[in-house]
C-alpha cells in the first residue's frame, strides 16, 4: 500500500531533523568532551565502529527475510540515516584530517568509497526509478535480453517486408550498415548518465534518408522509428538496472573490508593507545 | 511507442527465483531457456521444454502454458520432448557474483594486511603516523615510547588505560625532566596546587563559561586533588615530521580553567600584582635614582637616562635582564663599598683575641699563662662561630654570658674556671691553625655541616691567609704557645699568668731614631733571638732560645753574613722558613709590611747593629695601607682583620652565603651573619643585596638581579622584543609607569620576605594588553602569553635511549 505523499514528506522531515539533532549534539558532545578531557578518539572510534557493523547488518538482514526484524524499508532508512551519522562521527574521529598511518590510510581510504558508493547508490535509488518511471512502459530486467532479441526479429522482419514491397535495398542497407550492430549491443553502464547517442540523433539520422525513400517504405519507415525508441527505452531502462545493481559491488564488498579493518585499528589502537 | 509484450503479466509467469545461484546462460542472449535450470553447481542440465507424461502406451506433452502451452508435434516414439533445448553455459547470478566479489576482497583485505604486518618492520604499519623530527632522531621502535598492554586482554586493557597512561608517560619522563612531580598539572608540587586551587576559588569572579561550567558538571571540575594528568593528554604524535607538538588549544586549557570564557578580554581574570610578584633582588630604587639623584649636579654625566642603558633583552627577546655592576653603578658606588667617608673598622676581625682578667685568674688560681695585658676587645664574630661550633666553647661562651670579661672578680668559680677554659681553647685554637693549614679555622666553623665545599669555595671561605700574617700574629700576642700549649695539653699549668709580651701598640707612624725604646725592644725582647747575631753577646741576654718553635739556637742564629747579607726586613721567606721572625714581631704589623723602610737607617754595619742616624719614617697604618683589600693585623685590638677587595669581593660573599644558609642551625652562624650583613658593616653588602626568607628557615643573600634564563619557563610568557617592535624603548613608560606613593625603600628595612614588598611602578592592568590582544588581532589565545610547564627543570639526558640511540648509530 502506497502511503500518502505528505506522510513521506513528514516521515523524512523527521528523519532528516533526527539526523540534524545527533550530529549537531555530537559535535557538542565533542566540544564539551574535549573540555571535560573525555578520552574521545576511543568512544568516537568504538562508536564508529559499532555504527559499521549496524550498517553492514542490512544485507544480512536482506538475506534474512524471515526473521521478524522490522520492513526493509525501514531499515533502509536506519541505514540511509545512521550512515550519515557515521561519517560526521568519522570526521570528528579523525579531526576533519588525512591520517598519516599506512593503516588508518587504507581504513580511510576504505571508509571513503563506501561513503562516496552509499551517496552515489542513495542518488541513483532516488533519481533512476523516478525517470524509469517516467520514459516509458515499466519492464522486468531479466526479460530484457528476451525483448532485446524480439525487437531485433520485429526489426528485421520489417526491412525484408518492406524491401519485398519496394523492391528497394535503400532500407536494409541502412539496417545492415547502422541499425544491426545498434539493435544487437547492449548499452554502457553509465548511459542513463550520460547517454552515447540519443534517439533524437536517430530520428534525424533515420529522417535523412527518408527523402529517399518511395511510398511503399515511408509506412516502414515510421514503423522503423518506433523500433528505435523501443530500444533506446530499452538500453535505458537495462542500463538503469544494472547501474542500480552494481554500485552495490563496490558499496558491500568495501564495507566488507571496513569491518575488518576497523577491527584491526581498533585492537591496535587500544594496544598503542597511551592518552587518558 | 509501441508497448512491448510483457509476459511478467501473464498469470502463469514463470517466476524469477533471484536467490538461485546460476542461471541459464540461454536467457542472457534472450533465447529460450530450459526449465530445469543449471544445477545448484553451475551444470547445464540440457532438456527438453516439458516432461512427457506416459499414459498407457502413449506419452502426452506436459509443456507448461507459460511456455506455449502443447505442443502439436507431440513427444518423441522414445518418451523425449520434441523442443530441445541446445546446452548453455550457465551464468553466475548477480547476487553471487556480488558474494564472491565480497569473498574475493574480504580475502584480499586479509592478505594485505598480513602482508603489511609480516615484515620486519611490519609494525610500523600500525603506526598513526610520521613521528615529530625531535622524537624521530630517537625513537625507532614503538615500545621506546608505548606501555603496551596485553593484547590478550583487551577487555581489561580497556579498563586499565589510566595505569598504561601514567606507565607511557613515565617513558616521557626518562628524557623530559618535569622536576619531583610531573604527573601533576603545569608540575607543580601539591601544596603549590592547593594553594593556587583556594586562591583560584577566592578569584572567580569571571564570568563562567556555559559550555565549560557543563562539562565541569559532566565530569567534575577538572582533575581534582591526586589526580594525574599525562603527556599525551595535551602532546599528540605521530601527526608528521612538521606537527607542532606542543600546540594546545584554548579548550584543552579550560579542562581545568574553567573559569575563563574563550575570549581574554571579557573572560579572563584581571591581573593580580602583575609583572610585580616580589621586591626586587637588588635594592635599586627607580624612583629615587631617576627622580633625585641621576638630576643631581654632582652625578652629572653619571646616571642613566635611558632603560636600556641599565637593561638589556635576554638571549630569547623575552625577558629584560640588567646590566652588570660595572656598567651600572660602579661609577658611583665604587668608593662607598671601599669604604670611603666611613666611620669605624674597614675590615672584618677575622681572629681576635678578646680582653680576659687574667690578674683575677691568676689570682683566684686559674692561671692562664701569657696573655696579652692590653687586649681589650671582644670575641670576633669568626670567633665566636669557631666557639659556637665547639661543645666545650659553647659552654664556656654561655657561663660567661653574663660576666664582665675584663673584671672577673665578681664571677663565681664556674665563671673563672669558664674564662680560663676559653683562653686554653682561644690559644689552642691558634696553635692548631698556626701548625694545621690554611683552612683549619673556617673548618671548625664548618664542621657542623654535611657537606664539604669545593676547592674553589675552600679557597674563597679560607680568604687565602697567608701564613706570615698568622705565624706574624702568634709570635708578635702569644710568643711561648708553642710551650704553653704542649705543656697545657699534658696538664701542667703554668705558674702564674704572664702579661708578656709588651707589645707595642700600634701608631700611625714609627719614629725609629737612635734613643727610641723601640730599639731596645728590638734588641732586648727574649722572642726576638732572631734578630741577634751571635757574634753580638750584649744582644744576646735573657737567652731563651729553647722557648723558641725551632728549639735549636744555632738554627735559629744566623751568622751576620747571612743577616746582612739580605735585607733584614724584606726576606721573611727565607728567615719565616725556619720559625724565625723578622723585626716587625717587635714593633708591629707595620714593619712587616713596609717593605719601603730604608732598611739602612736601621741596620747595622757589619759589626752588629748600629743605631742609624735619625730618620723619621712616616708609617701608615695597616688598615689605610690595605687599600686594595687582603689580611692585616692589629696590634692594639689583638686582631686579624680581612679588609674586603671591593665589589664582589669573594671571601665576604662565600661567608654571606654560607652563613644566610646556616644562620638558623647555628647561632654561631647566626652572629656572623648579622655581623655581615649588617647595612654599615665593611663593603656594605646588605645596602644592595636584598636577603630572602626560602620560606624554610632558611636565608639567601640576592647577589644578582633576576637571572632571566632561569625564568624562562614561568606560567606567564611575556615577550618584550615584540613589544619593542612597536613601541620602542620610550614604550617602556606604557607599561612600567611609577608609582609615585609607593613606599620602595622599607621593603628591604629589616624585612626577609620578598613578597611583602611595594614596588616603584604601579601593577599593570588587563584592559592596557586587551587593546592589542583581542580576538580581531587573533592574538588572545591562552599559550600566547601562558606556559604549560612550568619551573625550571634541568634538561635530562636519556639514559637506556640515548645509549641504544648511540650504539644503533654506530652500527649504522
Amino acid at each position: 500500500m502506497v502511503e500518502p505523499m505528505t506522510n513521506l514528506k513528514g516521515r523524512r522531515n523527521t528523519a532528516i531533523m533526527l539526523t540534524c539533532f545527533m550530529v549537531a549534539a555530537m559535535f557538542y558532545f565533542n566540544f564539551i568532551g574535549t573540555i571535560a578531557r573525555l578520552p574521545l578518539e576511543l568512544l568516537s572510534g568504538l562508536l564508529l565502529f559499532l555504527i559499521v557493523v549496524f550498517l553492514a547488518a542490512f544485507n544480512s538482514r536482506k538475506k534474512l527475510p524471515f526473521l521478524p526484524l522490522l520492513k526493509a524499508s525501514t531499515w533502509l532508512q536506519l541505514h540511509i540515516y545512521v550512515g550519515l551519522i557515521g561519517v560526521f562521527l568519522y570526521c570528528i574521529h579523525t579531526g576533519f584530517g588525512w591520517p598519516d598511518g599506512t593503516l588508518e590510510c587504507l581504513l580511510a581510504i576504505v571508509f571513503t568509497v563506501v561513503c562516496l558508493s552509499g551517496f552515489f547508490g542513495i542518488f541513483i535509488s532516488r533519481w533512476l526509478p523516478r525517470r524509469m518511471q517516467s520514459s516509458g512502459q515499466a519492464l522486468n530486467y531479466e526479460e530484457i535480453p528476451t525483448l532485446r532479441r524480439k525487437l531485433t526479429k520485429r526489426t528485421e522482419k520489417l526491412i525484408n517486408e518492406a524491401a519485398k514491397e519496394a523492391n528497394s535495398t535503400l532500407l536494409p542497407d541502412f539496417y545492415i550498415c547502422k541499425l544491426c550492430p545498434y539493435l544487437n549491443s547492449r548499452p554502457g553502464l553509465f548511459d542513463p548518465l550520460y547517454l552515447r547517442k540519443t534517439l533524437q540523433d536517430w530520428r534525424r539520422e533515420t529522417q535523412a534518408i527518408e527523402r529517399y525513400l518511395n511510398d511503399t517504405e515511408l509506412p516502414y519507415h515510421k514503423q522503423l522509428l518506433d523500433c528505435l525508441e523501443q530500444k533506446q527505452h530499452l538500453d535505458f531502462v537495462e542500463s538503469a538496472n544494472r547501474l542500480l545493481r552494481l554500485w552495490l559491488f563496490i558499496h558491500i564488498p568495501f564495507s566488507c573490508s571496513l569491518l575488518i579493518l576497523g577491527l584491526v585499528h581498533g585492537v591496535l589502537a587500544i594496544a598503542f593507545i597511551s592518552s587518558g | 511507442m509501441e508497448p512491448f509484450e510483457n509476459n511478467s503479466n501473464k498469470p502463469h509467469a514463470p517466476y524469477k527465483r533471484p536467490q538461485l545461484k546460476w542461471v541459464c546462460g540461454h536467457a542472457r542472449e534472450g533465447c529460450t531457456t530450459c526449465p530445469l535450470g543449471p544445477t545448484s553447481k553451475g551444470a547445464c542440465r540440457s532438456s527438453g521444454l516439458c516432461q512427457p507424461q506416459h499414459e498407457g502406451d502413449r506419452y502426452y506433452c506436459t509443456r507448461s502454458s507459460t511456455l506455449g502451452g502443447k505442443c502439436t508435434e507431440g513427444p518423441l516414439p522414445d518418451g523425449r520432448c520434441a523442443h530441445i533445448v541446445p546446452p548453455c553455459s550457465p551464468q553466475l547470478s548477480t547476487r553471487a557474483l556480488r558474494g564472491r566479489i565480497c569473498l574475493a576482497v574480504t580475502i584480499a583485505t586479509i592478505a594485505l594486511l598480513i602482508f603489511l604486518f609480516s615484515g620486519k618492520d611490519g609494525i610500523q604499519h600500525a603506526s598513526a603516523g610520521p613521528l615529530s623530527s625531535n622524537h624521530a632522531a630517537i625513537a625507532k621502535n614503538c615500545s621506546d615510547c608505548h606501555e603496551f598492554g596485553d593484547l590478550n586482554h583487551l577487555s581489561q586493557d580497556l579498563l586499565q588505560l589510566h595505569a598504561r597512561s601514567h606507565a607511557s608517560s613515565e617513558k616521557c619522563l626518562h628524557c623530559h625532566n618535569l622536576g619531583e612531580t610531573p604527573h601533576n598539572p603545569h608540575s607543580l608540587s601539591t601544596e603549590k596546587l592547593a594553594l593556587l586551587r583556594t586562591q583560584g576559588q577566592e578569584d572567580s569572579t569571571a564570568a563562567v563559561n556555559p559550555h565549560i561550567a557543563l562539562a565541569a558538571k559532566l565530569v567534575g571540575e577538572g582533575p581534582q586533588q591526586g589526580e594525574e594528568t599525562h603527556c599525551a593528554s595535551c602532546h599528540t604524535e605521530h601527526k608528521g615530521s612538521g606537527h607542532d607538538i606542543q600546540a594546545m588549544s584554548n579548550a584543552q586549557c579550560q579542562a581545568c580553567h574553567t573559569n575563563p570564557s574563550q575570549a581574554f578580554t571579557t573572560g579572563h581574570p584581571d591581573f593580580h600584582q602583575y609583572p610585580y610578584e616580589r621586591r626586587t633582588r637588588i635594592n635599586f630604587d627607580h624612583q629615587s635614582h631617576l627622580q633625585k639623584h641621576f638630576n643631581n649636579p654632582e652625578y652629572a654625566g653619571l646616571g642613566a637616562n635611558d632603560c636600556l642603558q641599565c637593561h638589556q633583552l635576554d638571549n630569547k627577546g623575552a625577558l629584560m635582564k640588567t646590566k652588570s655592576y660595572d656598567l651600572m653603578c660602579a661609577s658611583c658606588h665604587t668608593d662607598q663599598i671601599e669604604g670611603k667617608g666611613q666611620t669605624g673598622s674597614l675590615g672584618y676581625a677575622f681572629l681576635q683575641l678578646p680582653g680576659i682578667d687574667t690578674e683575677t685568674l691568676d689570682q683566684r688560681g686559674y692561671p692562664v699563662g701569657q696573655w696579652p695585658e692590653y687586649a681589650d676587645g671582644g670575641l670576633s664574630p669568626f670567633m665566636q662561630a669557631i666557639l659556637q661550633c665547639d661543645p666545650i666553647g659553647r659552654s664556656c661562651l654561655e657561663t660567661l654570658a653574663s660576666a664582665d670579661w675584663m673584671d672577673l672578680r665578681q664571677a663565681d668559680e664556674e665563671q673563672l674556671e669558664a674564662a680560663q677554659c676559653l683562653v686554653w681553647l682561644i690559644k689552642d685554637l691558634i696553635f692548631m691553625a698556626v701548625t694545621e693549614n690554611q683552612q683549619f679555622l673556617q673548618d671548625k666553623i664548618l664542621a657542623e655541616q654535611s657537606f664539604t665545599h669545593s676547592r674553589p669555595t675552600q679557597a674563597k671561605l679560607s680568604g687565602r691567609l697567608p701564613y706570615d700574617v698568622l705565624l706574624a700574629a702568634q709570635q708578635a700576642w702569644l710568643p711561648n704557645l708553642f710551650t704553653e700549649v704542649p705543656q697545657y695539653r699534658n696538664g701542667i699549668l703554668p705558674q702564674s699568668t704572664s702579661p708578656e709580651p709588651a707589645v707595642e701598640t700600634p701608631k700611625a707612624g714609627l719614629n725609629l731614631t737612635a734613643d727610641d725604646d723601640n730599639t731596645d725592644n728590638l734588641l732586648n725582647n727574649e722572642d726576638n733571638r732572631d734578630l741577634l747575631f751571635d757574634s753580638d753577646e750584649s744582644l744576646l741576654e735573657d737567652s731563651g732560645d729553647e722557648d723558641l718553635p725551632g728549639g735549636d739556637s744555632d738554627g735559629l742564629l744566623a751568622t751576620e753574613d747571612e743577616l746582612l747579607s739580605g735585607d733584614l726586613l724584606a726576606p721573611n721567606d727565607t728567615i719565616l722558613e725556619d720559625g724565625l721572625l723578622s723585626m716587625d714581631t717587635d714593633t708591629s704589623g707595620d714593619l712587616l709590611l713596609s717593605g719601603g723602610i730604608e732598611n739602612e737607617d736601621l741596620l747595622a754595619t757589619e759589626n752588629g747593629l748600629q743605631k742609624a742616624t735619625t730618620t723619621k719614617v712616616e708609617m701608615k697604618d695597616p688598615e689605610a695601607w690595605s687599600k686594595n683589600g687582603g689580611w692585616y693585623r692589629s696590634d692594639s685590638t689583638y686582631a686579624l682583620y680581612y679588609r674586603p677587595t671591593g665589589h664582589a669581593d669573594t671571601f665576604l660573599t662565600e661567608w654571606l652565603t654560607l652563613s644566610a644558609k646556616e644562620a638558623h642551625k647555628s647561632e654561631g652562624m647566626q652572629i656572623l651573619f648579622n655581623r655581615l650583613s649588617e647595612n654599615q658593616s665593611p663593603g656594605l653588602c646588605s645596602k644592595c643585596h636584598s636577603i630572602d626568607n626560602q620560606g624554610d628557615g632558611t636565608l639567601a643573600m640576592n647577589w644578582r638581579a633576576r637571572d632571566t634564563e632561569a625564568l624562562q619557563r614561568r606560567s606567564t610568557l611575556f615577550k618584550h622584543a615584540p613589544h619593542f617592535n612597536n613601541q620602542g624603548s620610550a614604550g617602556c613608560y606604557l607599561c612600567h609607569q611609577f608609582d609615585n606613593d609607593s613606599d620602595y625603600a622599607a621593603a628591604f628595612i629589616e624585612n626577609n620576605d620578598p613578597h611583602r614588598f611595594s614596588s616603584n611602578f604601579r601593577d599593570m592592568n588587563k584592559a592596557l594588553c586587551a587593546q592589542c590582544h583581542n580576538p580581531a588581532s587573533k592574538t588572545d589565545h591562552c599559550l600566547h602569553c601562558h606556559n604549560y610547564h612550568v619551573g625550571t627543570p634541568n634538561p635530562k639526558l636519556p639514559q637506556n635511549n640515548f645509549r641504544s640511540f648511540i650504539t644503533r648509530k654506530i652500527k649504522e
